[in-house]
């Protein structure tokens, strides 16, 4: 039913990214040239899946957060925010799953990897290699969880359970 | 008043998710998928004043774009709305990860 489609992704990040004035998702500012690739590429429309960023948060789309106050930290957490929206060769966007609400997220256990300061330090192939197939992982429940949004039919994985080193 | 009112519930409802509706269904046949995230990933850790926070960049796996686009396309291949076309995916990209 959907078929994935070659794209120029460098710079229709950029165009997203340079974006002025984002009223419901930044895959508006990119439309046109969606709507352009759904004719080259044949097809009615495209479903765009885009990492959502925010400004001043030094954590965007993808990323993974450790957080502590008063108590040792135990647990991180793995985000993969992504938007979604279906644009039609025309450049009408049909239905549009924005960033935040219902998205899902993974657990990982700090203290068995060894997570602490500096960062650059703890980042050791093990870890990066967790934190990079965790992200991959949730990335792709998330996009489930949008096109679902969007109406179109698929089962969304079930929540896995915390990521722990063995 | 009534102006500021419905711009208001416009801004309020522009954030909303607003999913494919029939007559727009009937548009089209035939869907792509295009997954746009970018190459790395930010791995923050924050503690309980400023000096205990600290900041890296993650090198996300080259291939991640490909690979949603992959999973998405085989999810919804078993999942055909009545009158799409079911056009299978190129290649299974997921399974070099696992």
């Amino acid at each position: 039913m959907v078929k994935p489609i070659a794209a120029d992704r460098g710079a229709l990040e950029q165009k997203m990214r340079s974006a002025s004035l984002v009223w419901s998702t930044t895959i508006e500012t990119i439309k046109g040239d969606v709507a352009e690739l759904a004719k080259a590429q044949g097809v009615d429309a495209i479903v765009v899946l885009a990492e959502t960023k925010y400004d001043g948060w030094p954590a965007p789309g993808v990323s993974a957060v450790f957080r502590n106050l008063y108590t040792p930290l135990k647990f991180g957490v793995v985000y993969a925010d992504v938007a979604a929206a279906i644009v039609t060769a025309r450049g009408k966007i049909v239905a549009v799953a924005p960033h935040g609400i219902a998205l899902d997220f993974q657990l990982v256990d700090v203290e068995s990897y060894g997570i602490g300061l500096p960062l650059k330090d703890r980042l050791t192939p093990e870890v990066s290699g967790m934190l990079r197939d965790t992200a991959g992982d949730v990335l792709v429940k998330n996009a489930y969880v949008r096109l679902s949004q969007l109406g179109i039919p698929v089962d969304i994985p079930k929540k896995t359970e915390i990521v722990r080193k063995r | 008043m009534s102006k500021i009112l419905i711009l208001a519930v416009s801004l309020l409802l522009s954030a909303c998710s607003m999913p494919l509706n029939q007559s727009s269904e009937q548009d089209f046949k035939s869907l792509g998928v295009v997954s746009l995230v970018s190459g790395n990933a930010a791995v923050a850790r924050y503690g309980l004043t400023v000096f205990n926070n600290d900041f890296a960049t993650l090198a996300l796996d080259p291939d991640l774009n490909q690979t949603v686009e992959g999973e998405v396309a085989q999810a919804s291949a078993s999942r055909v709305r009545s009158g799409w076309s079911n056009r299978s995916p190129p290649t299974a990209v997921r399974s070099s990860r696992r």
